[in-house]
């Protein structure tokens, strides 16, 4: 409830209200607002934190990690955590750097040892995620019984880069390309080799519209790697999910 | 056109056209119920100011086609726009905002939720957590670990 308090010394232009809005109204309320309005929402009162993380239909949007998987019933839409929108793997592709980064030049913020490791990855809770970072190699699978989260995904995803892939430069670019740029046809590749060694962000941000379940990755770009100031592609990403069983 | 009678919670009697009267769910609901009634309606929740402006909207949107099949999962969250008229309409002191509210959640009249709802969003929208507090005089109670935690663990949506 909007909680009113006794009047205080600078008056706003309105009188503070004597009547307040119950809690399940409060929820509609927030309906109305998007991620970031409901993050500063959050950091209001107790009352309306305590209500944004634990409502579904609101947690969908912030994906907190309640303090007990909610029984539900069988849902088709997954949303991924919008940190996804958001990651970069630092130049080591090392799990314990990977840090979370944000479009533009600004500082990263180390995603290890933040809370938002903690959080689901989708929402609803997933037990197993898999995602396919390469059309011709297997699926990244990342599992979790008690759901899925962040931190979950970014490690098995910087494990999978460090894993050789099964394919050679002469697969993935074809044979005359492979002449042209004099590589050795032969030579397995590692994931690393696509990405260059700059910072490579993901962004699952759409959605395949024949699969709901099935996020897709637009792009993964290694940013000024190989010719600077220029985007690469290199990966495309889906995820498919299952929800947690409670 | 027939006409009824609403008693407020202040005892004032109101009379309205039954169409108008209708945009509520529970007094639709009543009157199937009961058939023809010549004593007033009483609605105990709400005040005669607040009834007269819940009834002021409900005569300007009687027209209005009826609410489609509850597909609110998207097409509730995708704005907050408001129609010009019910912008003027909600142009009132927060009190009687969320008295209007709170009338529409009681009388059933979810088009006027929406917009109310949608009128305190946009009261909340692109507002810091202490704007907020200032603007519903809302007391701050986290101590000042849960608010770090919570600054931390958004902290990755920081612009």
């Amino acid at each position: 409830m909007f909680t009113p308090l006794p009047s205080t010394s600078e008056t706003e232009t309105e009188a503070p209200p004597r009547v307040s809005i119950p809690s399940y109204l409060l929820q509609d309320i927030f309906t109305h607002l998007d991620l970031y309005d409901i993050i500063a929402c959050q950091q209001v009162c107790r009352l309306w934190n305590d209500i944004l993380q634990t409502r579904r239909s609101l947690r969908s949007k912030r994906f907190l990690v309640s303090t007990h998987l909610l029984p539900s019933p069988p849902v088709e839409k997954y949303t991924l955590h919008p940190v996804f929108g958001l990651i970069h793997f630092s130049p080591s592709l090392c799990v314990a750097d990977t840090t979370l980064g944000r479009r533009g030049d600004g500082p990263a913020a180390l995603l290890k040892g933040s809370p938002v490791c903690a959080q689901y990855a989708t929402d609803p809770p997933t037990a197993w995620a898999a995602f396919e970072v390469l059309k011709f190699h297997p699926y990244c699978v990342v599992e979790n019984s008690a759901g899925v989260t962040v931190w979950d995904v970014m490690v098995a995803l910087a494990e999978y880069k460090m894993k050789e892939a099964k394919i050679s430069f002469g697969t993935f670019f074809g044979s005359t390309i492979c002449s042209k740029r004099n590589y050795d046809r032969s030579r397995r590749m590692r994931h690393v080799d696509f990405l260059g060694t700059e910072s490579v962000f993901i962004d699952f941000s759409g959605r395949d519209e024949r699969d709901p379940r099935v996020f897709i990755g637009t792009s993964f770009e290694a940013r000024g790697g190989l010719k600077k100031g220029k985007l690469f592609k290199f990966w495309s990403a889906i995820a498919f999910c299952d929800e947690v069983k409670t | 056109m027939s006409e009824i009678k609403l008693l407020s919670s202040d005892q004032a009697t109101i009379t309205v056209q039954k169409e108008v009267a209708e945009r509520s769910i529970l007094i639709k609901n009543m009157l199937e119920d009961v058939g023809e009634v010549t004593e007033a309606i009483p609605i105990p929740n709400v005040n005669e100011s607040v009834l007269k402006k819940v009834i002021e909207w409900c005569e300007h949107h009687k027209g209005d086609p009826p609410a489609q099949a509850d597909d609110d999962s998207d097409s509730r969250k995708k704005s907050t726009d408001i129609d010009e008229w019910d912008q003027k309409f909600m142009q009132v002191d927060q009190e009687m905002l969320f008295e209007i509210i709170l009338a529409a959640n009681y009388l059933d009249i979810k088009p006027l939720l929406d917009v109310g709802c949608k009128t305190v969003a946009n009261m909340i929208k692109g507002k810091s957590p202490d704007e907020i507090r200032k603007t519903f005089n809302i007391q701050n109670d986290f101590t000042p670990e849960e608010e770090e935690q919570i600054r931390r663990e958004n902290e990755w949506a920081e612009e």
